[in-house]
């Protein structure tokens, strides 16, 4: 099972969007693919059509008996659409999990037990991270073998990048193994010319770490996930849909720059034709 | 003690009257912000228990508990909030019914028992006392903007730090219940 984690420490950017999108992608190439809402918010929850305060536990569950996560998560799974997406669910409880697991040895690795849990059910793991450090995000980075960071082209969102790649430069360091990330342009209103200035910085800041393509403004995105489906489910060819394709083409096919100047990867999973 | 007994409002709509008069907004006191709210809002837990809708601190949350199997009985004599005690780690922490505890007898309307009812444990934390507070869901981490809070008014229960009216929530000063429930259920440490 290949593992994503979607994170940004800041909200909005389109983590969600970014997870249901490429999830459905996924699943419609006919793998099957767990999506994990780590947010205590529950947003990708909600989106599926769950009242994330009605989820007996969720994603909690696996950090209530972290010794059992592996065992536990067998049954979080519940399905979702299109055919071959599953999702663990959040639940608000999720929120207090800093103050109480505090420091304790090992519950940096609660995640990784529960996916490995389930590791021979699915090809691929897309993680849906919180918009802050914690005990939740820690998990999220140590478990992945990729990073995606969605960024609006925006100067505020641009700065509030700056934190996550603090965070990120502490885990690789932490991972004693390099995370390859990419950064997404996400919510990118071509018509503006901020926008652009915003995009020129980003690339300008971080060069081969920027995918060279944007995710456009599409108002489409938010009425699919009124109706609780992925914009790449229900209207493939919307011009949102069609960048979140290629997004995953690049993704699968071109291999990502490594932090710290490691070899990129290829993911495996040859499921996608 | 009457520990999950059924109760019946005495009259409908007394929990909607309670919470109204709480709720409303009062001359002047929108503007004010309380002390202990910061410039970029009160980071906070919102919960539910017996029709309100509850925000705690985050500050004060030490963990998020789900109820137990086993509750160890409530000495005899204590209050009808005190549901028992809970196995955490090494210790027996005491457990509240906070519906029981924050809503007057009258506004509680037709309370299950609490093993039926109950689904979560907040731990609390003030100097040397720890407590549990049951609730039946927990709703959502949010923050809460100073704007929207209307400062707890001197007729309110101790325990009430405030209210924000456009969400219909109940603000929690955490460490007033604790002293509270603690003086109540005569209980020094915990």
């Amino acid at each position: 099972m290949r593992v994503w984690a979607v994170a940004n420490q800041k909200g909005g950017v389109g983590k969600t969007t970014t997870v249901v999108s490429l999830g459905a992608l996924l699943a419609r190439a006919g793998c099957r693919t767990l999506l994990v809402d780590l947010d205590p918010h529950g947003s990708m929850t909600a989106y599926f059509g769950h009242d994330p305060e009605a989820v007996e536990m969720g994603v909690y569950r696996l950090f209530a008996e972290p010794a059992r996560a592996a065992a536990t998560a067998a049954a979080l799974a519940v399905p979702a659409v299109p055919e071959g997406l599953a999702l663990w669910r959040a639940s608000p409880a999720m929120a207090t999990l800093d103050r109480q697991l505090g420091g304790a040895d090992g519950m940096g690795l609660v995640l990784a037990r529960g996916l490995s849990g389930v590791a021979d059910r699915f090809d691929y793991a897309l993680l849906d991270c919180p918009p802050m450090l914690g005990v939740l995000m820690v998990n999220a980075l140590a478990a992945c073998e990729r990073l995606i960071v969605p960024v609006q082209t925006e100067h505020l969102a641009l700065q509030g990048l700056e934190r996550m790649m603090r965070t990120l430069r502490m885990v690789q360091r932490a991972r004693r193994r390099p995370l390859p990330y990419l950064i997404v342009p996400t919510l990118h209103d071509r018509r503006t010319r901020a926008a652009h200035r915003a995009l020129e910085a980003l690339r300008a800041a971080h060069g081969e770490h920027v995918w060279e393509d944007v995710i456009p403004v599409d108002t489409r995105f938010r009425e699919a996930s009124r109706r609780g489906r992925a914009l790449t489910e229900v209207e493939p060819s919307a011009r949102g849909s069609e960048a979140y394709a290629r997004l995953l083409e690049r993704l699968l096919g071109g291999g990502m720059p490594a932090a710290g100047g490691a070899v990129p990867t290829r993911a495996a999973g040859g499921a996608i034709p | 003690m009457k520990t999950g007994s059924v109760r019946l409002a005495p009259e409908g709509g007394a929990l909607e009257g309670y919470l109204e008069a709480l709720l409303e907004q009062g001359a002047g006191t929108a503007a004010r912000e309380p002390a202990e709210a910061e410039a970029h809002g009160i980071e906070s837990l919102v919960v539910r228990t017996g029709g309100v809708a509850v925000a705690l601190p985050q500050r004060s949350l030490e963990a998020t508990l789900p109820w137990p199997d086993r509750l160890a009985r409530p000495p005899r004599g204590a209050p009808s909030w005190f549901v028992g005690r809970m196995r955490h780690g090494r210790a027996w922490l005491p457990v509240a019914d906070l519906a029981a505890l924050i809503l007057p007898p009258g506004c509680q309307g037709r309370l299950a028992e609490p093993a039926v009812r109950l689904r979560w444990v907040l731990l609390v934390e003030a100097v040397h006392m720890r407590w549990g507070l049951a609730c039946e869901s927990v709703t959502e981490p949010t923050r809460l903007a100073p704007a929207a809070l209307r400062p707890r008014e001197p007729a309110w229960p101790a325990w009430l730090a405030g209210t924000v009216p456009a969400r219909r929530l109940l603000v929690v000063d955490v460490h007033r219940l604790i002293d509270q429930m603690s003086r109540e259920a005569g209980i020094e440490n915990a």
